[in-house]
């Protein structure tokens, strides 16, 4: 009868052991896992083509340069400097120009000319002015031809 | 594909993901379908193709924030070219 009931107590399960290797584990997986980081979109209109007969409204076209260095032109005048990220003076003065154009009710159409060693997410920060200026017709030059992969 | 997308405030979380054909352009300029290098005769080939197949289709283009602009105006040509009409351009918001 004695014999029994050491048997029986032998087989008892350790549960801290347990609980410690799970909380182990989860530990290391929260510091091992990386977010996911949710990608949103920049929608950007190519340039297309008008039927010869049909009437063509001229759009009033601005003219917007990114140098290489990151510096930003609107209309050949200096406007933003390579580390100025938010471009307020650019907005100030597409907002202003998006006023006239309603006005004058002709539609605004930004034209970008990066120059070819521009940095895209210099192009992006010009985009987000352009977007919060209210411009929805915003279109890029013709590339250089040369030196394509 | 390893890139690093650009930041931007105006970016939106788009509602319809379908019928996306997603390009990589890496910070060197180089191309990428499905993780393999393309050249810029294979990427026009592709897409004009994949606009014969499966119009109306959407350009995804994933460039890294480095990539210089040369690089994105030369496939917004080929884009041009094989009939698309506009190009999203993958980003994180700001």
């Amino acid at each position: 009868m004695r014999r029994r009931r050491r048997e029986h107590s032998a087989v008892e399960m350790q549960m801290g052991p347990m609980i410690d290797m799970v909380f182990l584990l989860l530990v290391f997986f929260m510091v091992t896992a990386k977010p996911i980081k949710p990608e949103a979109d920049v929608n950007l209109g190519l340039p297309g083509m008008a039927e010869q007969d049909a009437p063509v409204d001229l759009p009033d076209e601005q003219r917007i340069q990114i140098r290489a260095d990151g510096t930003v032109q609107l209309n050949e005048q200096t406007i933003g400097s390579a580390d100025d990220r938010d471009l307020e003076k650019l907005l100030e003065g597409l907002t202003r120009l998006a006023k006239s154009s309603a006005a004058a009710k002709a539609e605004l159409l930004i034209t970008l000319s990066p120059d070819d060693e521009a940095r895209h997410q210099r192009i992006v920060d010009v985009l987000n002015v352009c977007a919060k200026a209210g411009a929805k017709n915003v279109t890029f030059d013709q590339p250089s031809t040369e030196g394509g992969q | 594909m390893d890139i690093s997308l650009p930041l931007a405030s105006s970016a939106v979380m788009p509602d319809d993901v379908s019928n996306r054909d997603i390009v990589n352009l890496d910070g060197q300029g180089q191309l990428h379908v499905a993780n393999r290098d393309v050249t810029d005769d294979e990427m026009r080939a592709y897409l004009k193709e994949r606009f014969r197949a499966t119009p109306p289709l959407k350009i995804y283009l994933r460039a890294d924030l480095n990539t210089p602009a040369k690089r994105i105006r030369q496939f917004m040509e080929m884009a041009s070219q094989a009939g698309a009409v506009n190009v999203i351009f993958a980003t994180y918001q700001r």
